[in-house]
C-alpha cells in the first residue's frame, strides 16, 4: 500500500519523499523505520489529521492512501 | 569563583555611583541572573511601587557562567516591576553585552531613582560616569549605538539601549543590545525610559576566573559535543523551523487567535527564508551566534530592494536581524500577513525602535479584529485599512508605534489597555496584561497552564511542556510537568546560559558545569531546589504587588471557543481542571498563596 508522507521542521533533512510503500497493515512505527526517521526525533505523528500519541505508534495501523504527517519536536523560541 | 564579587549601584536621582560587594549568601541561594536579580529586587523596592515611577528598581544581572567559555554563556537578564502587568518582569538576552558587563568587573547592575535629564551610563574599565544623553534622546537604537562608539572613540564598547519607544512610554518597549539582540519582553525598556536612562555602554578587560579550570575545560568541552548532537536543526533553520509543525499540529495562532492554522504559513516559515525567488533574492544570508554560543540560532537576513517597505529607503538596504519563530508568528499568522519581506522589515523596526515583537504583533491583531468589527474607524487609524492580511498596515503601524505617532500611540498601550479602551477586553490575548507567544493553548494544554500561572504574564519561555503537550491534547497530567519545568527553567535562566541548551542538557549537565565554575557544591537537586525558591519568590513579589488568583487565567476565547481545526479540533483549554492540581503540587493554598510550610521549606519564611 502507498501512504502519503509529509514531514515538518528539521526532519526534512531526514526524509525528502512524498510517499512511502508499505506492507498492508503496517504500523506507524514501521513506517517511520522504513522512512529512516528515528522515533525519538519525532514530536507527533498525525494520520488524516488525527493525532496519534507515542504509545499508540506501534498499534495504529495505516491504510492505503492515508496521509501521515511526521512533526518535529517543539523546542520553544 | 566566576563571580567578580561586585555589584554596581547607580542612583539616577542623586547621581551617586558606587561599587558594593556581591551578597554571596544570596548568590548561593538564587544562583545568579534571574534568581539573583529577583532577590535584589525584592530587597530593594516596595512591590506596590508605580512601575513607571522613580521607586521602581531596574536590575541588569549576569549569571555565574556568563562570560565563561561554557557554550551559550552570553546571557544576562533585566529584572524590574513591569509596566504591562504590574507584576515582576524578567527578560533575558544574549549578544555580547552581558559578558562584557562581567568583564568590566560587575556581576549585577542595580539602578534606582530617575535622572532629571536624559543620561547614559558609561563603564570603561575603572572609569564609570553618567553622561548627558541630550543628543541621544529621540534617536533610534542603531543611531545610539553608533553615536556612543564614535563619541568615545571606542568601537569595542558593548551597548544596551532603548529606542524612541522606550522614551515615549510604549508599554512593551525592549532593551536592545548589540544592535539586534533584546531583552524584549515585559516592557523592561519602558522602565528604563521612565528613568531617563537612554543607554548603558560597557567595555571590560578583566576576564573571568573559574573554580577548577582543568575540570571546567573538560566538562564544557564534553557539553559542547553533546550540544552539537542535538541542535543541528536550530543552527540550520533557526527557531522558525517550528512554523510548519505548529501549522500541522493546529496550534498556530491566526488572526488574533480566531483560528489555529494559517494558509500562508509556508510563505513566512524557515524554508521560505532559505528559498531563492525569481529575482535571485534569498531572505536569509547567514546565521549568527551570541557570545560563547556553539549553536548560532540567530538569523541575519535582508529585504528585496524593490519591496514596497524599503524602496527608496537605502538606510534599510543592509543585512540585519532576521525572522525567528516568534517574530514570524507575530508579523505573520496572528495578523494574517504572508509577505516575508514585510515581516522581516517589521522585525527591523522592532530592533531599531526598541519594541517587543510579540506584544506589538498581538496588539495589532486585536486592533485589526476591532477594525473589522467596525469598532475602530479608518479615521482613527490615520486612513490605514487595518485589516488582517494587509502587509502595508503591518509595517506602517510598526513604524508609527515605534515613533509614537498617530494610531501608534494607541497600539503602544498594549492589547489589554487598548481592548479595554474600546470596550472589548475579551479580545485581548493576554495574561496579566502580557501578550501570548505563538502557541495556541487549546492545542497545547500545558502551555495554557504555563501562560496562566506565568509570573511575568503570558510567556512560553518560563516552562517547557512541549513534549507532553504534543503527545496528548487534554489537560490530564499537565500540572506536574508544568510546575517541574517552571522550577527547572528558573534555574537555567539564573545560570548565565541559554535555555536552547535544554534539549541536550538536563540538570546533571548544568550542575557539572556550575560545580566546576563556582565555589560550593552544585548538584542537580540543589539547582532544582533553587529554581523552586526563585519561582516562589517571584510569586510573593506579585502577591505583594496586589495580584491574586484571579490573574491566573486565560481569555474567554481560549476557555470557551473550541479550536476550529487541527489535531485539537473541538477542544478548549482545560484550565479549571489543571489549576487546582497545580496549586496543590506547588504547596499553595486554594487561593494560590504559598503556605507557611512551603515558604519554610524553601527558606522564604
Amino acid at each position: 500500500m502507498r501512504v502519503a508522507v509529509k514531514v515538518t521542521g528539521h526532519l526534512i533533512d531526514l526524509c525528502k519523499v512524498a510517499h512511502v510503500d508499505l506492507e498492508d497493515g503496517a504500523s506507524i512505527d514501521v513506517a517511520l523505520s522504513t522512512l529512516g526517521i528515528p522515533s525519538n526525533q519525532v514530536g507527533l505523528v498525525s494520520v488524516n489529521g488525527e493525532a496519534v500519541s507515542k504509545a499508540k505508534r506501534s498499534v495504529v495501523l495505516l491504510k492505503e492512501n492515508d496521509e501521515m504527517v511526521v512533526m518535529a519536536p517543539l523546542t520553544g523560541g | 569563583m566566576s563571580w567578580q564579587g561586585n555589584i554596581l549601584r547607580v542612583n539616577l536621582s542623586s547621581g551617586d555611583i558606587r561599587s558594593e560587594p556581591l551578597n554571596m549568601e544570596w548568590a548561593n541561594d538564587y544562583i545568579g541572573e534571574r534568581g539573583l536579580g529577583t532577590k535584589y529586587l525584592w530587597e530593594s523596592m516596595d512591590p506596590k511601587a508605580d512601575p513607571m515611577g522613580p521607586d521602581n528598581v531596574l536590575i541588569f544581572a549576569t549569571g555565574p557562567l556568563t562570560g565563561t567559555n561554557a557554550s551559550t554563556s552570553g546571557r544576562y537578564a533585566v529584572i524590574t516591576k513591569g509596566p504591562l502587568t504590574g507584576a515582576i518582569a524578567c527578560s533575558n538576552s544574549g549578544g555580547k553585552f552581558g559578558a562584557e558587563l562581567k568583564f568590566a568587573g560587575f556581576d549585577l547592575l542595580l539602578i534606582e531613582g530617575r535622572a532629571e535629564k536624559p543620561v547614559y551610563l558609561l563603564i570603561e574599565g575603572d572609569e564609570i560616569s553618567l553622561q548627558s544623553a541630550d543628543k541621544l534622546w529621540g534617536k533610534t537604537v542603531w543611531e545610539t549605538d553608533e553615536w556612543i562608539k564614535k563619541t568615545h572613540h571606542n568601537p569595542l564598547l558593548k551597548i544596551a539601549t532603548i529606542g524612541v519607544a522606550g522614551e515615549r512610554g510604549v508599554r512593551y518597549a525592549s532593551v536592545v543590545n548589540d544592535l539586534h539582540r533584546a531583552a524584549g519582553r515585559s516592557g523592561v525598556g519602558t522602565v528604563m525610559g521612565s528613568k531617563n536612562l537612554k543607554a548603558i555602554a560597557v567595555r571590560g578587560t578583566q576576564g573571568v576566573k573559574v573554580k577548577d579550570p582543568k575540570r571546567f575545560m573538560e566538562v564544557t568541552d564534553e557539553m559542547k559535543n553533546l550540544l552539537a548532537e542535538h541542535t543541528g536543526g536550530l543552527t540550520k533553520y533557526g527557531t522558525n523551523a517550528m512554523m510548519d509543525t505548529m501549522q500541522e499540529f493546529g496550534g498556530l495562532p491566526t488572526r488574533n487567535f480566531q483560528e489555529v492554522q494559517f494558509d500562508g504559513y509556508d510563505k513566512v516559515d524557515a524554508k521560505a527564508m532559505l528559498a531563492t525567488d525569481e529575482s535571485g533574492h534569498t531572505n536569509l544570508l547567514t546565521n549568527k551566534a551570541c557570545f560563547g554560543c556553539t549553536i548560532a540560532c540567530g538569523r541575519i537576513a535582508h529585504i528585496r530592494k524593490d519591496h514596497f517597505t524599503i524602496q527608496n529607503r537605502k538606510e534599510y538596504w543592509h543585512a540585519s536581524g532576521g525572522l525567528e519563530y516568534e517574530t514570524a508568528f507575530a508579523f505573520g499568522p496572528v495578523v494574517g500577513v504572508d509577505d516575508i519581506d514585510a515581516c522581516t522589515f517589521a522585525g527591523y523596526l522592532m530592533n531599531e525602535h526598541g519594541m517587543d515583537p510579540i506584544s506589538f504583533g498581538v496588539t495589532l491583531a486585536a486592533a485589526m479584529e476591532l477594525y473589522e468589527m467596525g469598532v475602530i474607524s479608518k479615521e482613527e487609524t490615520d486612513g490605514v485599512e487595518l485589516r488582517f492580511g494587509n502587509a502595508e498596515a503591518l509595517t506602517i503601524m510598526a513604524e508609527k508605534t515605534g515613533k509614537q505617532e498617530g494610531f501608534g500611540e494607541i497600539l503602544g498601550l498594549g492589547s489589554k489597555l487598548m481592548c479595554e479602551k474600546y470596550g472589548h477586553p475579551e479580545l485581548s490575548m493576554t495574561v496579566k496584561g502580557q501578550e501570548f507567544a505563538g502557541y495556541d493553548s487549546r492545542a497545547l494544554q500545558g502551555m495554557g497552564l504555563g501562560y496562566a500561572t506565568g509570573n511575568r504574564g503570558a510567556c512560553h519561555l518560563k516552562h517547557d511542556t512541549f513534549e507532553v503537550d504534543m503527545d496528548d491534547q487534554t489537560g490530564a497530567g499537565k500540572a506536574e510537568p508544568c510546575k517541574t519545568s517552571q522550577d527547572w527553567t528558573a534555574a537555567v535562566d539564573s545560570s548565565g546560559l541559554c535555555m536552547f541548551t535544554m534539549g541536550a542538557w538536563g540538570a546533571p549537565e548544568f550542575a557539572a558545569q556550575l560545580d566546576a565554575d563556582t565555589e560550593g557544591e552544585w548538584t542537580a537537586e540543589r539547582l532544582i531546589h533553587c529554581g523552586e525558591r526563585i519561582w516562589n519568590l517571584e510569586r510573593m513579589f506579585n502577591l505583594a504587588a496586589g495580584l491574586t488568583k484571579a490573574d491566573d487565567t486565560l481569555p474567554p476565547r481560549l476557555l470557551k471557543d473550541p479550536a476550529p481545526s487541527g489535531t485539537a479540533k473541538g477542544k478548549v483549554n482545560e484550565l479549571d481542571r489543571m489549576l487546582p492540581e497545580y496549586y496543590d503540587l506547588r504547596g499553595w493554598s486554594e487561593d494560590g498563596v504559598p503556605t507557611e510550610d512551603t515558604l519554610g521549606r524553601l527558606g522564604l519564611g
